[in-house]
């Protein structure tokens, strides 16, 4: 009976398209949030090397530390798949770990940024010191909040799989999430490269190097 | 893989896939790190052509395996190039905008920035000598009359204010918490500085106000760098003891 009213309910989310509706709404929305980060990135660049008082980039950027947060990141994209490989196979234990570890490991990462936001504001650097402040905190803090309602979406479906919600008859929701989660992992890529490897060691206007 | 969902989904890599890619974000993320170890890299035009490279591999990678747009329909791949292209788009017209078309806004904010101890410190051992060289000096007024008879008159405080909120600009790195526009904060905030003023050195807040303006340098508050530039040649002996006035009266 639950199957048949499944197969029912996959039926109607179907369009012209071949694509379940929420998929497609969702790569629509990721889509759009390419424009929202991609304005964030390019407003930092602008305002790059525009500082007129310290903390500069230089100063305070702690990059062997964020390339640690960066590993843990990418590791967690990796659990995130091994969870929805796991969900395709109702292996329900391999579920639960996956989810848990992707979760863990985006706390993690949030902690990381806690700890670096927590020492520019002891260094001096708030969101209204400078044009470096404002621009960075408002990206990476954007940044943040997108992982931190990803990671409150992986417990929901990791408490959800006690209730027996998750499984192979409802993989999309552990492939939704994913895609959002993944999202959220590039987006940091671009993050990582433009504003630490690249710009990471500007010395305020005058550029080292 | 026992139910019929297969027709989909098989199409999705293996485990093992999963983990070579893994390894090779990992990889990639660790070159990225080696390109910038060395020194001389740091901050390098060199460096920056192979590092935008390599991310943009870490994020194709990403896309098309873990986010399988390799095996899902084309038309999602289509729409999410569609929202990146856009947003690439507008970053490059915004950045040639502001940062590269219109002139060298850089050049404005090197001719006005003032170096922060952490780095120039190090670098220079010499910050305040850098900074120094930093500031624009003021144009010394012609009028201003030279009799510098260091009289004690009291000025006006209300004539003050013009002169504190005028071409001096004074409010560029001052607050004045009552006065609109005067938000600087490259150096102290002076709302109540008439208090204030009597309290940091063993001179009467008067004398300490004028010490400030006539050698800005005398002495400087903690936590600030000492780049106020000399001013008292830039007004009249009126202004100046206007300024004095107001400054006084601020409690």
């Amino acid at each position: 009976m639950a199957q048949i009213t499944e197969a029912a309910h996959h039926e109607e989310e179907q369009n012209c398209t071949g694509i379940d509706n929420r998929k497609l709404l969702f790569w629509v929305f990721l889509s759009t949030d390419c424009l929202f980060f991609g304005a964030l990135i390019s407003t930092y660049m602008v305002y790059r090397g525009q500082s007129l008082v310290g903390p500069y980039p230089i100063d305070i950027l702690d990059i062997p530390l964020t390339t640690i947060s960066t590993f843990v990141l990418l590791c967690s994209s990796f659990a995130m798949v091994m969870a929805l490989s796991a969900t395709q196979k109702d292996d329900l234990k391999g579920i639960r770990i996956w989810l848990a570890a992707t979760a863990v490991m985006g706390m993690v990462f949030i902690g990381f940024q806690i700890f670096e936001f927590w020492e520019f504001a002891h260094h001096g650097l708030l969101i209204s010191t400078n044009l470096f402040g404002s621009t960075f905190f408002t990206l990476t803090g954007f940044h943040g909040a997108h992982v931190s309602l990803g990671i409150v979406w992986l417990w929901v479906l990791f408490i959800l799989s006690f209730r027996g919600k998750v499984n192979s008859a409802r993989v999309l929701d552990v492939e939704i999430c994913g895609l959002y989660w993944h999202f959220v992992d590039i987006v940091w890529i671009v993050i990582f490269t433009l504003l630490y490897l690249v710009g990471g060691f500007d010395a305020g206007p005058v550029i080292t190097g | 893989m026992s139910s019929g969902h297969g027709n989909e989904h098989s199409k999705h890599p293996s485990t093992k896939k999963y983990v070579i890619i893994a390894i090779i974000l990992f990889v990639i993320t660790a070159i990225e790190f080696l390109i910038i170890l060395p020194e001389s890299m740091q901050g390098s035009a060199l460096a920056f052509g192979p590092l935008v490279l390599l991310s943009i591999a870490k994020f194709y990678i990403v896309i098309m395996f873990y986010m399988h747009l390799k095996f899902d329909n084309p038309l999602l791949t289509k729409i999410f190039y569609g929202g990146l292209a856009l947003g690439t788009v507008v970053g490059i017209a915004l950045i040639g905008l502001y940062a590269g078309l219109t002139g060298t806004p850089r050049e404005y904010a090197e001719a006005r920035a003032v170096p922060y101890e952490g780095y120039y410190a190090e670098k220079t051992n010499d910050s305040s000598a850098y900074a120094q060289s930093l500031i624009p000096t003021p144009a010394p007024m012609t009028e201003s009359s030279n009799a510098a008879d260091a009289s004690t008159g009291s000025g006006d405080a209300a004539a003050g204010e013009a002169v504190f909120s005028g071409t001096l600009g004074c409010v560029g790195c001052h607050t004045m918490e009552d006065l609109p526009g005067a938000v600087g904060v490259l150096g102290p905030n002076l709302s109540q500085i008439g208090t204030v003023a009597g309290t940091r050195s063993a001179l009467s807040a008067e004398d300490y106000i004028k010490e400030s303006i006539d050698a800005p340098t005398a002495y400087v508050v903690e936590g600030y760098a000492p780049v106020m530039p000399e001013l008292r040649s830039s007004m009249s002996d009126e202004e100046y003891e206007d300024l004095v006035a107001y400054l006084v009266s601020k409690k």
